[in-house]
């Protein structure tokens, strides 16, 4: 007969006390690996992964991604344009994905600055290599600003260079009507 | 132990191991796409992320690569077989402007003086000042670095070459004002006959350039002339083509558009061109569009200085991202090299024309790897055309492309 080790026996408290740090770690790491993070918890460093999560996320629900940098003047004088579009329409998902090597503060800073109080972002942190770009769009080349439109169907459009208001409108109203 | 004890025992067993599997995820994402590659986290040459191969009347050849906030230079006196041990040129941390689009440049007069100019952001703008580092013994050492004219808002992207009689040339991207709502920039150049120490006052060759774009400066092969510079002007309707000039000291440099592509983009098309020269004036340009007429990577020869250019002719598969092009060429024989991206791998291609760009022979792929990497660079090394590359698998090659040892 094998003698069993002796073992102090952990008291219920113990044991449930292990439970709720145990419990208090899975609901941390949930939340950090979670796709597409709630808005307002700041900028997010983007992986080559983290576009087909965030599609996934969304599946059946159509969101809007913009490409900008802060190195694109363009980009930035447009973004007031967008945070005012997000505050308009409730039924405007964002997803602001930036694209120099800039850190997330950096990026923070910008958005506040330009009138987001709370948006789904995402930053680079690095070069805009092949590898991410084409984690986002096969045909992306770099160029920005880039809008990409993903439907409800999942079929993208695509325009390059400052969004018309009325065509994002236009495009919202059509998504809302294929409910 | 009793029933509930058990139960608990599971229910934390349970929650590790969920824990365990969420963490093992968050570590694969966070590998991204770099998988096996792991970051190169020195500071010195061996981890340059950014590198510039150079190469002096005297057959000494140059490489300065940027890493960890530091530039570092390292020399070869055999035609780049053994290079010395490396000197730091400049440190600015965090403020150093550097990428594969902004890698330091170099220029050596072949007389013992060295000029390294790059890049230091002022501000989260992206705003920069352009700063030269000067050697005047050979590279062995390098004065502090200092900027040049701070009296603009932003200058970046610097590119240099030798002119008459040893002449330094030096053009960049000027802009004005930093909060400037139109986004178009000055294209400037000075210059120096005393190896770098002074430049002339600037010369603007164009108020209505692309200010996210990029320039490329091609040194005169042949009789000594001024160099020739290609940069992305902002034509009507807001289209970013190229264009071409001589630089031009006692004049006004006329603006040659090397094509009408016509790429109307209000933004940033980042991605820059290559511009050669061969003797008698024959250019060789090749850049990326978008535009209306064609997309993709391109190339077009100049029989007259640049004043005229070919009907553009595609190079690589625009199936697969063919761009960033390299260009280099001496009498009749012109190299080209680009990457293109398969979906998963970066690989480096080249082609040969033995009658000035005319006709190309077959590209050949030299590199594949699916590591983050650089953008090709083209030199002549002893007569030879050379490949300098830089990938996180591949480290630093540099490799002929012709003769013994070519691949």
């Amino acid at each position: 007969m094998t003698a069993r080790p002796a073992c102090p026996r952990m008291t219920h408290r113990r044991q449930v006390l292990r439970v709720l740090m145990a419990a208090a770690l899975t609901g941390a790491l949930t939340v950090a690996c979670r796709p597409g993070m709630a808005a307002g918890s700041g900028t997010r460093v983007f992986d080559a992964g983290a576009f087909a999560r965030f599609r996934k996320s969304r599946a059946g629900r159509p969101f809007v991604v913009q490409l900008w940098g802060l190195s694109c003047p363009v980009c930035r004088s447009d973004l007031p344009v967008w945070a005012a579009q997000q505050r308009a329409r409730a039924d405007l998902d964002l997803v602001l994905i930036q694209t120099d090597a800039a850190p997330p503060e950096a990026v923070d800073e910008v958005l506040m600055a330009r009138g987001f109080q709370s948006v789904t972002s995402w930053t680079f942190a690095q070069e805009a290599d092949e590898h991410l770009r084409a984690s986002i769009d096969a045909r992306w080349h770099g160029e920005t600003p880039l809008t990409l439109m993903v439907g409800r169907d999942g079929r993208i459009t695509r325009h390059a260079g400052p969004l018309p208001p009325a065509r994002l409108l236009a495009w919202l109203d059509e998504q809302g009507q294929r409910r | 132990m009793d029933a509930i004890g058990t139960l608990l025992a599971r229910l934390f067993r349970a929650m590790v191991g969920v824990a365990l599997t969420l963490a093992s995820q968050a570590q694969a994402q966070a590998q991204g796409h770099a998988g096996a590659h792991a970051p190169c986290v020195g500071t010195d040459f061996s981890c340059a992320a950014s590198i510039t191969t150079q190469v002096d009347d005297r057959g000494v050849v140059w490489r300065v690569g940027a890493t960890g906030g530091r530039i570092w230079l390292i020399r070869s006196a055999d035609g780049g077989r053994h290079f010395s041990a490396p000197v730091l040129v400049a440190q600015h941390d965090a403020a150093l402007d550097t990428g594969s689009d902004t890698r330091p440049q170099l220029l050596s007069d072949g007389a013992g003086r060295v000029l390294v100019a790059y890049g230091v952001f002022r501000d989260r703008r992206y705003n920069a000042q352009l700063m030269l580092a000067r050697s005047t013994d050979d590279g062995r050492s390098f004065m502090p670095p200092r900027p040049v004219w701070p009296e603009s808002a932003s200058q970046r992207f610097p590119v240099l070459a030798l002119g008459p009689g040893g002449v330094v040339v030096l053009a960049w991207i000027d802009k004005p004002s930093a909060e400037a709502a139109v986004p178009q920039a000055t294209v400037s150049w000075a210059w120096s006959d005393d190896g770098g120490r002074q430049f002339s006052r600037p010369r603007v060759l164009s108020d209505q350039a692309c200010e996210c774009c990029r320039l490329a400066l091609a040194q005169a092969d042949g009789p000594p002339s001024w160099p020739w510079l290609m940069f992305r002007q902002v034509y009507a309707g807001d289209e970013r083509d190229h264009a071409v000039t001589a630089l031009e000291p006692n004049g006004a440099s006329t603006l040659h558009r090397v094509s009408e592509d016509r790429w109307a983009l209000k933004g940033c098309p980042h991605h820059g061109p290559a511009l050669a020269s061969s003797a008698g004036g024959v250019l060789h340009a090749a850049w990326f569009t978008q535009g209306q007429a064609r997309q993709g990577l391109f190339h077009a020869r100049s029989v007259d200085g640049g004043q005229t250019f070919s009907q553009p002719v595609a190079v690589g598969d625009p199936e697969r991202q063919a761009g960033r092009p390299a260009l280099v060429a001496q009498g009749g024989q012109v190299w080209m090299a680009w990457k293109e991206f398969d979906g998963r791998d970066v690989s480096v291609w080249v082609q040969h024309s033995v009658d000035g760009g005319r006709r190309w022979g077959a590209p050949r792929a030299l590199f594949r790897t699916r590591s983050p990497a650089g953008h090709p660079q083209l030199l002549m090394i002893e007569g030879r055309p050379w490949l300098s590359w830089m990938s996180r698998e591949h480290g630093h090659p540099l490799l002929p492309l012709s003769g013994r040892n070519a691949p």
